[in-house]
């Protein structure tokens, strides 16, 4: 079977081959010829869809040339609306705040309680500021004391004046140096364990308790020395008062002993009155006698023969010591007790030998005084400085003798007395009015310094003790253990600072007696001191007036309760107070008032300014419209970022505080190659574009993306700035697939 | 003695069959390798592409065969059809110059006797058994005088004045016999007449033969577009297939493949023209 059907196979094929192989090979070249035609057709038909297909593979680019343009900014951010305008409120520093009334948004209209002050602190303050001004007036009133006493001031007070402020300054710079080394270790315990802290605080408090007990008795100790000193100055200014008017009333016993004489008649007393009057006038017993000498050697030596004057003239004196003794002894028997016979004879006897020195030295006497006369009547030549000499003799010899007429006549003699004092005492009487007066205000001056220093005194006692008080009350507290660290932290801040006022004030105090003490010293600079008075006053005046309007303000807090009104009507938008914590005057509470402005904020690029008046769009959320605005007010805040404000219409659907999201439109100056930004490429070797450019393949002349390096000189929004770029380059500015340099690419 | 002729038939046969197979082998390993992917040919070729020591296995059949590289050559790759086109346009002006210069030339030599035929015929000979290396630096002379280098004109002139159809349908056409002639003579037929009545058609399987072994010398020479066209845009696909990259091996594989199909269609189609032509130019291509 399977042989059968392999011959009719076989024979089957050998016909097939004799009969068709030239029809057969016909066939074959038929066939290849129509796949040639067909390869051919197929070949040009993929050419089309070759090229179709790389229409799709190779990008479409749009193109542009640099242009000389501006660049366009777009900045935007996120606002807030805030109120038009914000009130500033004043925070009065060193008190503590006992509560806080309103908080940030919250709506409040004028007289509204906005926090209240701690009453013991202000009434505490109030206290202060009463001393200071106390301390003031009392300055004023040393000052003007001193301004009085310029002339003839003696420096001792001023010296002393020196000293005890050089002791007030140092007790203020030890205080300020405890209160910086308390306000320290204050510091330094709060960074510490909590019972450390407490133990040191309270051995520290103890100390400084103890310190203040003792410098409190030290500062006693000081003042009462002080005091003694400056009583003992009043002592002596007493003394030289005394002193003053002993002078002035030295004059007035030897005229009374005159009329006292002049009233017993009895010549040898007047005549004894009248040489002390004349001694007095003269200076004293010597200065009278060489004024009599003078008188005696002039006449003498103006005669050829001056035996005679000479011979009376120890007649006279002879005469006169003898009827002084015979005086003296007939006032002895006279005050004698002894009423015996023997003593009455020797009373009469002495009575009789009195009387008779009287007659001798009389006569002498008179024939000296006589020739004198003659003496000074016949000369011409020297006549005249003996007349110079004897004329104030003379003429205290009138008064002398008017005085006796007067008293003979019973007549007033306080006139003649006057004129006879007036005489006697002369420059003199000018020269102890004037010590008296000195003495007067010296004696005033050292008495009012002694109750200033005692006030001072008892001032800086009562602040010591007040002090003292405290740091008792301050170790009390600790060891009741309610002692707030923090108040203690900020007393003792206060402290430092008042105790560095302390420092200030004494330093100047010193200052200003040193210069008073100099300008005092040179006794020639009345003027200069009557100006440094006058300026220190001026300077008084103000520290009161400070200290006063300090005072009201402080009075006006304490009527109200310690309340802090709201001034104004508004919002509050900034407080930055906390109850329980004390300010330091640097807080900020602001009341926004007026209608509501956007405030908005960006970093801003040096490239970019905004104008004023230029456009805003203010997107408020929930709003699709924007808001278009003009920007009001430019500034820098406090973060380094531009600030700028923009109204808003009176009405519209926002509140304080709401956001708003904001866009700023704003051009540069002009650049000659400005491109789109997004041709603008960037890769580790810098910023490049992407150009047209041709390249001969096999494809023919292609278009092909080059790389340009460039500078880029400012981006804006849509367009950078750069510089490199040759000629009218067609930069390749978008594409619809990612190209890289030397793609091909096709220009739309 | 019939078993022992049967046995040498046999050993023939397989002698033959070996032999053909080292002939068909390479082509069945263009054919099977432009089917081939990217990877399994960089897993077979990685010796060579990588340029290291180790083996190459070319397998029969890919493993994972596909077309990829067909759609990347005729699809994604234009620039192909450019050469491609290069070559056609090279290709067929040339013979078509040759039909017009070369069958009349031919019909010349073979149906007149003039002075000189012999020369020039010797010297015909002579500049067809010349390489090309040898007239390359003449011909680029004159073709730089003529102004045609880098153009498909410097492929096409000296192409169509090519020296061998002349020789191979001289053969053809004294092949005609002269009683033939004389007979159109007598019936009053022309020399224009009896050449295109005549000699054309008679003489139609020297000018096809010519015609394809022109076309198969062209369609893949190498040298003359090589010397003389500079610009790529104008390169033909003898130029193009050996730029292509290593790693587009694929695609170079299908480009070849496709090179390869005009040739062996057009030898399908005119082979017993090619084979009496082979036979007669005594030339095997």
């Amino acid at each position: 079977m399977f042989q059968r059907i392999k011959n009719y196979f076989s024979r089957e094929y050998s016909r097939t081959l004799t009969k068709n192989s030239k029809d057969k090979r016909i066939s074959l070249s038929s066939v290849a010829g129509r796949l040639l035609i067909i390869f051919f057709l197929a070949m040009f038909i993929f050419t089309f869809v070759s090229r179709a297909a790389a229409s799709f593979t190779v990008a479409k680019v749009s193109v542009s040339s640099p242009e000389r343009n501006r660049l366009l900014y777009s900045i935007s951010g996120i606002g807030e609306i805030i109120p038009s305008n914000e009130e500033l409120l004043h925070v009065e520093s060193g008190y503590r705040i006992d509560d806080v009334y309103v908080s940030v948004g919250e709506k409040v209209n004028k007289d509204t309680v906005l926090f209240c002050y701690n009453m013991k602190d202000l009434k505490d303050k109030y206290d202060t500021i009463e001393n200071d001004i106390e301390k003031i007036k009392l300055q004023i009133s040393m000052e003007k004391l001193r301004q009085q006493s310029t002339e003839g001031v003696s420096i001792k007070p001023y010296l002393m004046s020196i000293e005890h402020a050089e002791e007030n300054l140092e007790v203020a710079k030890k205080k300020l140096a405890e209160a910086k080394r308390d306000y320290e270790d204050s510091m330094h315990k709060a960074e510490k364990k909590e019972d450390e802290i407490w133990q040191k605080e309270h051995e520290s408090r103890q100390k400084q308790y103890n310190k203040a007990l003792r410098e409190y008795e030290s500062l006693v100790f000081r003042q009462e020395k002080q005091l003694k000193q400056s009583a003992r100055a009043i002592d002596d200014a007493k003394a030289k008062l005394l002193q003053a008017n002993d002078k002035n009333n030295e004059i007035n016993p030897l005229i009374d002993n005159y009329i006292e004489a002049l009233n017993s008649k009895d010549k040898g007393l007047i005549y004894f009155a009248e040489k002390v009057i004349f001694e007095s006038f003269y200076g004293e017993a010597d200065s009278y006698e060489q004024h009599k000498d003078a008188v005696f050697n002039m006449a003498l030596s103006a005669q050829q023969d001056g035996y005679y004057l000479w011979y009376l003239k120890n007649s006279f004196l002879r005469y006169e010591e003898q009827l002084y003794t015979t005086l003296n002894s007939l006032e002895n028997a006279k005050n004698s007790r002894d009423q015996s016979d023997e003593s009455k004879q020797s009373y009469e006897y002495l009575k009789e030998r009195y009387l008779q020195a009287w007659q001798d030295f009389s006569l002498v006497i008179g024939e000296y005084e006589k020739q004198i006369n003659l003496i000074e009547s016949d000369l011409d030549v020297k006549s005249g400085e003996l007349k110079k000499l004897r004329r104030d003799d003379k003429k205290l010899k009138e008064y002398l003798e008017a005085l006796a007429l007067a008293l003979e006549k019973k007549a007033d003699i306080k006139d003649s007395r006057k004129k006879l004092y007036d005489f006697v005492m002369g420059d003199k009487a000018k020269l102890i009015n004037e010590e008296v007066d000195i003495a007067t205000q010296a004696l005033t001056r050292a008495e009012e310094d002694y109750e200033l220093l005692k006030k001072e005194y008892d001032l800086e006692r009562e602040d010591l003790q007040l002090e003292i008080t405290e740091l008792k009350d301050a170790v009390v507290s600790m060891e009741n253990e309610t002692y707030d660290s923090l108040a203690g932290l900020e007393s003792k801040e206060q402290a430092v600072k008042a105790a560095e006022e302390a420092v200030r004030l004494a330093e100047q105090t010193v200052e200003t007696n040193k210069l008073q003490y100099e300008i005092t010293n040179n006794q020639n600079s009345n003027e200069i001191t009557t100006q440094t008075a006058e300026l220190n006053l001026q300077s008084y005046y103000m520290d009161i007036h400070k200290k006063e309007k300090e005072g009201e303000e402080v009075s006006k807090l304490i009527e109200s309760s310690g309340e802090m009104l709201s001034p104004y009507e508004g919002v509050i938008t900034h407080i930055g107070l906390e109850a329980g914590r004390s300010t330091t005057g640097e807080e900020i509470i602001k009341v926004g008032t007026g209608n509501y402005v956007f405030k908005g904020a960006f970093t801003r690029d040096e490239n970019i300014s905004i104008e004023l008046g230029g456009g805003v769009d203010i997107s408020l959320a929930g709003n699709a419209r924007a808001i278009e605005s003009e920007i009001g007010k430019v500034s820098i805040n406090t973060d380094g970022m531009t600030e700028f404000i923009s109204s808003l219409p009176q009405v519209g659907d926002y509140y304080l505080g709401k956001k708003a999201e904001f866009k700023i439109s704003t051009e540069s100056e002009q650049f000659n190659q400005c491109i789109p930004i997004q041709a603008l490429r960037e890769d580790n070797y810098g910023y490049y574009v992407l150009v047209i450019g041709e390249q001969e393949d096999i494809l023919g002349m292609q278009i092909i993306a080059e790389r340009r390096n460039v500078n880029l000189l400012a981006k804006g929004t849509s367009v950078a700035a750069v510089e490199g770029l040759i000629g009218k380059s067609q930069i390749i500015t978008d594409s619809n697939k990612y190209i890289n340099a030397g793609d091909r690419v096709r220009i739309e | 003695m019939n078993l022992l002729s049967g046995i040498k038939r046999k050993l023939n046969m397989l002698l033959l069959m070996i032999l053909s197979l080292i002939t068909i082998l390479p082509i069945w390993f263009v054919i099977s390798g432009s089917f081939m992917g990217s990877g399994e040919f960089s897993k077979n070729f990685s010796s060579v592409l990588s340029n290291s020591s180790g083996k190459v296995s070319w397998p029969l059949i890919p493993h994972y065969p596909t077309i990829r590289s067909y759609i990347e050559l005729l699809i994604d790759t234009p620039r192909f059809f450019v050469v491609f086109w290069n070559s056609c346009k090279q290709v067929f002006p040339s013979l078509l110059g040759q039909l017009l210069i070369a069958v009349p030339a031919a019909w010349s030599f073979a149906r007149f006797n003039f002075k000189g035929k012999r020369a020039v015929l010797t010297l015909y000979i002579i500049l067809m058994i010349m390489p090309f290396q040898v007239t390359m630096v003449s011909t680029y002379l004159v073709l730089d005088r003529l102004g045609i280098l880098d153009s498909h004109w410097s492929i096409i002139l000296p192409a169509t004045f090519s020296t061998f159809p002349v020789f191979i349908m001289v053969k053809f056409f004294k092949a005609i016999p002269a009683s033939l002639f004389e007979a159109a003579s007598i019936d009053g037929a022309g020399e224009w007449k009896i050449f295109i009545s005549i000699g054309i058609p008679v003489g139609r399987g020297g000018i096809i033969s010519a015609m394809i072994l022109g076309f198969l010398e062209l369609w893949n020479a190498i040298e003359q577009p090589l010397n003389f066209i500079k610009t790529p845009s104008r390169w033909p696909l003898t130029l193009f297939i050996p730029g292509i990259s290593p790693g587009k091996a694929g695609i170079s594989l299908v480009a070849s493949v496709i090179m390869l199909l005009p040739a062996l269609l057009l030898f399908l189609y005119g082979g017993q023209y090619l084979e009496q032509g082979i036979m007669v130019s005594g030339i095997k291509e």
